[in-house]
């Protein structure tokens, strides 16, 4: 038999068909619906207009949502976990720069008693003091942990290099800053942006007609607007003024590894280059054959993974590599990015390599709608900029039609790299 | 889960579950072969081995890129007991991955270079994960306290780093030959693909290669522990942290149900007791997990957490023990344990939610002696009583069958 022969391979070319539809709740809150799955469990994402660059304070966002749980008038936050917890459920929160989060996981069979508990939680939180000192206690632990770890240091000065470390994307929080935060500021923070206004739904799982009554039931006809409610208006984000290119050092004398970032910000999905670069990242080390991890860790192995990405924010974007590798070669390691980014800026990409990454990525899109949950965490990421599956569509034409030209212009207008920031934590050891 | 069955002359076992509703197709290969099987003077070689399989084969130069023309994606882990390769593809695209994954089991190409380069990764991978962390190296310092005899006492990345520095060409070939075989792996699929097409395109592929001699396991088992064991280590971490272990009875055993829900009694969700006495209540801790670490052979039961500010590490060895003797002398209430087996019972459907976990699940039964388990464990963690945990309480978590390790602040920043 042909062993040395690939069989042969069907270039997809279009997305799953998948079925999702857009509504409201009786309260006006905007809701998309996808149905998806055959296991008899849900989904319901509350999705809030509630991230840290709206605080005033640093932590006042991600506090006030990893307190939202904690206790109501008359529930404490462990008989609340216990409930949901006995229905066999379990609720996520995070909170980032934009969006802050309660995603809520069910059996179709509970879900009722479910949604019942979390809008009592979510429109009646008490955010007792003694509940918060004693989170505010325990992230002081592991923010100690944290700046122990090389990699975080260098994450947290490689984003205050690149939007200001007073701008609210740039921010980045201390020990220090976490002491003074009271309940009140919770308090006032949740009725600012923990409402009907500043609110989007997500729905998911295979029988989605059966849990709308119930979302607007619990979110909605129970939670009215009322007449004389004031709504905020979302502050405008600070204008981002153009990041000087800097080299940082953290020196850590005792750690084992440097941690590398290199990158700059850009801009996010909505901008008409930025599923192009998409391209030119993944290239570049935006899968496990890209060209970084080919030369850093496949050729030297100087490290056990080195990745580039593009992240979206609302209102902008940024392009990082990151890397823990070997202490002694943190300059060559820095060398060769630069050295890969400037071959992608000025050389044309090869037919064979190009043919892969247009497989790979079509394959990788196609990976990530597989199964109702991660299907709604890429809507999720789309519906924050009002995008939908029309994106992936245009997107998979995309990677079918980008020429080897067009890549090596778009990486030659992004990503020059005397335009970019480097930051290094580690013992700062030398090769020679 | 439903699945078809085959099983090649050469000795490979074939498990297909038919999934249409997905557009993928996902494949995982499971080595019986890990970390419990390696030479004590090579130790950690399974998983070096393992980075091997992606430097080439006989006729395939390089595993990865072929894959991802295909529009696929791979990955592989290896443990104490098994070392796992799966991939997912788009269903037009799956002989692929017969191909491939046929290729490599069929024969390695033994390339020193890729020895070379991954023993250089593995060592970036011991130090990023193990010695560049806080607490990173605790389970280095807990096995062999807790295990003296059974290989469980090294962990999968290695002993130490000259064991990796140390590996031969001869020596993968000899662990090729010896371990990798269609006759000491199970091969399964989950997604777009009919049983039949699945099992055809199994014998063209699998079919042609030759079973192999693998040798009978003759692992040595852990004596009964007799005395208490403690363990100090001094590192510039941030505050203590404890690590407590107790030997339970392997994953055959009943033991192994009922203290799975005993840790998640203890510690799986905010309403755990750990968390709302010792977190919460008390404030001794400002994290803290119990959790059975799941091997085939006897495993531990361990509980581990960073002590709150301020606390010493004794008074919380103390309560973590005070919360022990509350299992034992106060009975379960039905509502507690009832919300544990609902919580498993969720969390089970929710592992089997896409292809890539069905196809790891279906193999991972099957290992432990025959897929159709996958029915069968949520009447197991049913028919768990309160007498039972309060017994096996007793039984298990006991002073003499315990392993303590702790972290001191040695004062440095």
């Amino acid at each position: 038999m042909d062993r040395k022969t690939i069989p042969e391979i069907k270039t997809v070319t279009r997305l799953p068909l998948i079925h999702t539809e857009n509504t409201r709740l009786s309260n006006g809150i905007p809701v998309v619906i996808i149905a998806a799955g055959t296991e008899p469990v849900c989904r319901v994402d509350l999705v809030f207009e509630a991230g840290s660059r709206y605080q005033d304070n640093i932590f006042q966002a991600s506090l006030t949502n990893q307190m939202i749980p904690e206790g109501t008038g008359n529930l404490t936050g462990g008989s609340i976990a216990e409930e949901f917890e006995f229905y066999g459920s379990y609720f996520n929160i995070s909170a980032d720069r934009d969006e802050a989060d309660i995603t809520i996981h069910s059996l179709e069979k509970h879900l009722e008693p479910v949604l019942s508990l979390m809008s009592q939680v979510l429109i009646h939180p008490a955010f007792p003091e003694e509940e918060l000192n004693i989170i505010k206690a325990n992230r002081i632990e592991s923010m100690k942990v944290d700046d122990q770890r090389v990699e975080s240091l260098a994450r947290k000065q490689f984003n205050k290099e690149i939007y200001g470390e007073n701008h609210p994307y740039g921010i980045v929080g201390e020990i220090a800053d976490i002491t003074g935060i009271k309940s009140a500021a919770l308090t006032s923070f949740h009725s600012r942006f923990y409402n009907q206004s500043h609110c989007r739904i997500m729905i998911t799982g295979p029988h989605p007609d059966q849990y709308l009554p119930l979302v607007d039931q619990y979110f909605g006809i129970n939670w009215p607007v009322n007449g004389d409610q004031k709504i905020t208006a979302l502050p405008e984000l600070p204008t981002i003024l153009p990041c000087v290119p800097k080299r940082c050092i953290i020196t850590r004398p005792d750690a084992v590894q440097t941690a590398i970032r290199i990158g700059k910000p850009l801009f996010n999905r909505l901008h008409p280059d930025f599923q192009g670069l998409t391209i030119v990242n993944t290239i570049l080390g935006g899968y496990f054959g890209s060209r970084l991890m080919s030369n850093i860790r496949e050729e030297k192995g100087y490290t056990y993974g080195i990745a580039s990405h593009l992240l979206s924010l609302r209102d902008s974007g940024y392009f990082v590599i990151g890397s823990t590798v070997k202490a002694e070669v943190w300059e060559e390691t820095i060398t060769e990015c630069m050295k890969e980014i400037d071959r992608l800026c000025t050389e044309k990409v090869k037919t064979g390599e190009l043919e892969l990454v247009r497989n790979y990525l079509t394959g990788q899109i196609q990976r990530s709608l597989d199964g109702p949950f991660q299907l709604a965490d890429q809507l999720r990421a789309l519906w924050m900029h009002d995008l939908d599956l029309n994106f992936l569509s245009v997107f998979m034409e995309l990677i079918n039609a980008i020429t080897p030209e067009e890549i090596r212009d778009l990486a030659a207008r992004h990503l020059h790299p005397a335009n970019l920031t480097v930051v290094a934590a580690g013992p700062m050891k030398s090769s020679d | 889960m439903e699945y078809t069955r085959y099983l090649l002359d050469n000795g490979l076992r074939v498990l297909v579950n038919s999934d249409y509703n997905s557009p993928m197709v996902a494949m995982n290969i499971l080595y019986d072969i890990g970390a419990r099987d390696e030479d004590p003077s090579l130790t950690g070689f399974a998983h070096l081995f393992e980075h091997l399989m992606f430097g080439g084969s006989a006729n395939i130069p390089d595993f990865d890129s072929p894959l991802q023309m295909a529009g696929g994606e791979n990955n592989a882990y290896t443990n104490n007991d098994y070392t796992d390769y799966h991939l997912t593809l788009p269903f037009q695209n799956l002989e692929t991955g017969f191909w491939l994954e046929s290729d490599r089991m069929n024969e390695l190409a033994f390339s020193q270079d890729s020895l070379d380069v991954q023993r250089k990764v593995v060592i970036e991978e011991y130090r990023q994960r193990y010695l560049n962390q806080p607490y990173g190296d605790a389970w280095l310092y807990l096995k062999p306290l807790a295990y003296k005899v059974h290989p469980y006492l090294w962990s999968t990345i290695g002993k130490e780093i000259s064991h990796i520095e140390n590996a031969r060409l001869s020596d993968v070939k000899k662990f090729f030959y010896g371990n990798y075989a269609p006759n000491n792996a199970i091969l399964t699929l989950s997604g777009s693909i009919k049983p039949e097409e699945a099992h055809e395109l199994a014998k063209k592929w699998f079919g042609p290669i030759p079973s192999r001699e693998i040798k009978i396991r003759n692992i040595p088992q852990e004596p009964v522990q007799t005395d208490y064991r403690y363990l100090e280590v001094q590192r510039p971490v941030p505050s203590p942290a404890v690590y407590i272990a107790w030997h339970m009875g392997d994953r055959f055993s009943r033991e192994y149900y009922i203290l799975d829900l005993l840790s998640d009694i203890l510690s799986n969700g905010m309403s755990a007791r750990l968390f709302l006495r010792l977190v919460k209540d008390r404030q001794l801790f400002s994290d803290i997990d119990a959790y059975i670490t799941g091997d085939r052979d006897p495993g531990l039961f361990v509980i581990s957490g960073r002590l709150a500010s301020g606390i010493a590490a004794e008074s919380g060895i103390k309560a973590i023990h005070e919360e022990i003797a509350r299992i034992i002398s106060e009975p379960i209430a039905e509502r507690e344990l009832n919300k544990v087996k609902n919580r498993a019972e969720s969390q089970f459907l929710f592992s089997n939610m896409n292809v890539q976990n069905k196809a790891m699940n279906l193999a991972y039964f099957e290992w432990l002696g025959n897929a159709d388990m996958i029915g069968c464990e949520m009447d197991l963690i049913r028919s768990v009583t309160v007498a039972e945990i309060k017994a096996t309480a007793e039984n298990v978590l006991r002073e003499t069958n315990c392993s303590c390790l702790v972290y001191i602040n040695n004062g440095e920043k």
